[in-house]
């Protein structure tokens, strides 16, 4: 025997309630089980529905709350996900009952002309209509829902897709960029070194043969030693900038004897501005700890910048000091320019800033850039002041007697 | 003061020439090798007294052949290099070099960190230049004789290295050793007090102070030192 259907009969006519159960007592005889439950009201059925679940309801239009259609729809009101409905209507209402099934009805009985099998057949149908409903609503719900779900992932691949494409693009770019840079270090920069050295040995020779030097010799011979110097500083300071700085990583400090790094930063300066530079060594420092290739870098920069903004042949120092509480070298560069302007003094250290003053080719704006960073990266610090009577001070503090 | 015979192992032969060129006028007997290879192979190649080297070399790597170079003795080592980033001046003074140059640089530039070098190499790696401590005076004398007054501080970090000889004395123990709890002290005041101990000898005598930082691990003093 197969599972009982349990019906719940919304009738308030007990007659009628016992002659439904009788037809389904009846209907045992086909094999088929009932459990039938009996509510007097709507709204004891739609407790009841709330209670526990049911595979059949046989709702009475004739109620004591409502009649005709209005009872279907104040059913579906209460229970939105009804189970199979058959609604039973008296003769004179039958009108009633086929429009309850464009409401939400399986099928519809006329009391008083049932038999049991006419009931058996209505429930099973009713319940098989239903279920084939339920499927197709269910089927189309799912549908709807992949569907849905499709065109999300589509949605997500294309994302992904274009987001692949802009990775791959900028890893190119960066394998260009490491490439460039690499091009520039090594195939430019240092055949450019090697120019301004055969440049440098050519007038060492001229001047060590003894022969009186041609002003038209001498003159073009120092203005190509000027401007490779130039270029060559140029593209140190963009290099750096690109690489060094920007991996934010400065690597070890280093003990470093003081004397030797001044000599190179001096040296780094072209032979003909040189002479304008001196040093005063003030401090008995001679180890110093620091990172030599940046502070170098650091400090040519500024003697370049000091140079290059104050009126030719105008004296610029290089002051060396150390300050004990706390410990830390302090490096001054001392022109007498015309001073930097009190409203560029906020931005004097970003990146692209140039003097108003600035000659015509006269870098890219990344000298004291990198002179910050340089300074940052040692947690020092830097300070502008302006030198008596005329002219900058730029005075750099790099902690010593710190964690290496 | 230039060394007498020095090494150029550069592929650039241009640059290389001219480095020859300038070190030769000032009566250095330079040795260029356009490849590490060569240099290798060369009679005599552990025997210079100076190197300079440059990174990008065919053949050998430029950092293994500094650490060849520096496994062999004390000579100079100066490193040239194209390659720009901090790591490679990292690599380069881990593996022994003196001093790391980046390119470019004037010949003259090179002349003068050679000269640097070869002053520290002479100073701190002969045997003449033993430093001591004298503990009944409290001071420390320097090889050529200069006696330099040392404070409480000093004087402990002194005993750390004679104790060590010549090997690495951590942060750790010298902490210990300066009566502060490693775990607690800032690690400045410890790296303040070797800063004060090495400015007190250096203000006192023009000898290289062989007192060195081992990054993360400690110092060493790595001339002949010893206690009376």
């Amino acid at each position: 025997m197969s599972t009982p259907i349990r019906v719940l009969l919304i009738e308030d006519n007990p007659g009628d309630a016992r002659l439904i159960g009788a037809l389904l007592a009846d209907a045992r005889g086909w094999g088929l089980q009932f459990e039938l439950q009996h509510a007097d009201t709507l709204a004891a059925g739609v407790e009841r529905l709330r209670a526990e679940a049911f595979d059949v309801i046989l709702l009475d239009l004739g109620l004591p709350e409502s009649t005709g259609l209005e009872t279907v729809q104040r059913l579906l009101a209460h229970a939105p996900r009804l189970p199979t409905l058959v609604v039973m209507s008296g003769l004179a209402d039958e009108d009633v009952a086929v429009q309850a099934l464009q409401t939400g009805a399986q099928d519809y009985l006329v009391k008083g002309q049932v038999d049991t099998a006419q009931l058996v057949r209505a429930i099973r149908y009713a319940i098989g209509r239903h279920q084939a409903e339920e499927v197709l609503t269910r089927e189309l719900e799912r549908s709807r829902e992949l569907a849905s779900e499709r065109a999300i992932r589509r949605k997500a691949e294309d994302e992904s897709e274009s987001l692949r494409r802009l990775l791959d693009e900028r890893e190119q770019m960066l394998c260009e960029r490491e490439e460039l840079l690499r091009l520039l270090a090594h195939e430019v920069r240092q055949p450019l070194n090697n120019a301004a050295a055969a440049l440098a040995n050519a007038t060492s020779a001229i001047a060590a043969s003894g022969a009186h030097p041609l002003p038209a010799v001498h003159a073009p011979l120092e203005r190509a030693q000027q401007v490779l110097d130039h270029v060559i500083g140029t593209l140190n300071n963009a290099l750096a900038a690109a690489t060094l700085l920007s991996s934010g990583e400065m690597g070890l400090l280093a003990e470093t004897d003081l004397d030797t790094l001044v000599s190179l930063v001096v040296h780094d300066i072209g032979a003909d501005e040189r002479t304008r530079v001196t040093v005063e060594p003030l401090s008995e420092l001679r180890t110093v700890q620091l990172q030599p290739m940046m502070m170098r870098l650091a400090l040519c920069n500024l003697l370049v910048n000091a140079l290059a903004y104050s009126p030719p042949g105008s004296p610029v120092r290089l002051r060396i000091s150390d300050a004990d509480d706390p410990p830390a070298l302090c490096l001054e560069v001392i022109d007498e320019g015309a001073g930097i302007p009190q409203a560029l003094q906020a931005t004097v250290f970003d990146k692209g800033t140039r003097g108003s003053n600035a000659r015509p080719g006269t870098g890219a704006g990344l000298g004291l850039y990198i002179v910050r960073k340089v300074v940052e990266m040692h947690h020092g610090r830097i300070t502008l002041l302006p030198n008596a009577p005329r002219g900058t001070i730029v005075r750099l503090s790099i902690p010593q007697g710190v964690e290496a | 003061m230039l060394p007498s015979t020095l090494a150029v192992i550069d592929d650039d032969g241009d640059y290389a020439q001219y480095l020859a060129q300038h070190l030769q006028q000032r009566g250095v007997t330079v040795t260029v090798f356009e490849d590490s290879d060569d240099f290798l192979t060369a009679p005599g190649a552990f025997e210079f007294e100076f190197y300079v080297i440059d990174l990008m070399l065919p053949g050998i790597d430029g950092v293994d052949l500094i650490r060849l170079v520096r496994r062999k003795g004390p000579a100079g080592i100066v490193v040239v290099s194209g390659r720009v980033g901090a790591e490679v001046f990292d690599s380069v003074l881990r593996a022994g070099a003196d001093m790391h140059l980046m390119k470019p640089v004037r010949v003259e530039q090179v002349a003068l960190a050679i000269e640097a070098v070869q002053r520290r190499v002479t100073g701190s790696r002969s045997q003449a230049s033993v430093w001591r401590l004298d503990r009944a005076a409290r001071k420390l004398v320097a090889p050529e004789g200069t006696r330099i007054e040392l404070s409480d501080n000093d004087l402990t970090l002194m005993e750390c290295f004679v104790a060590a000889d010549g090997a690495v004395v951590t942060h750790a123990q010298l902490c210990e050793r300066l009566g502060r709890d490693p775990a607690t002290e800032a690690d400045n005041l410890l790296h303040a007090a070797i800063y004060r101990l090495r400015r007190r000898i250096e203000r006192a005598t023009p000898s290289t102070v062989p007192l060195h930082s081992e990054p993360k691990v400690g110092y060493t003093f790595r001339g002949p030192l010893v206690a009376v």
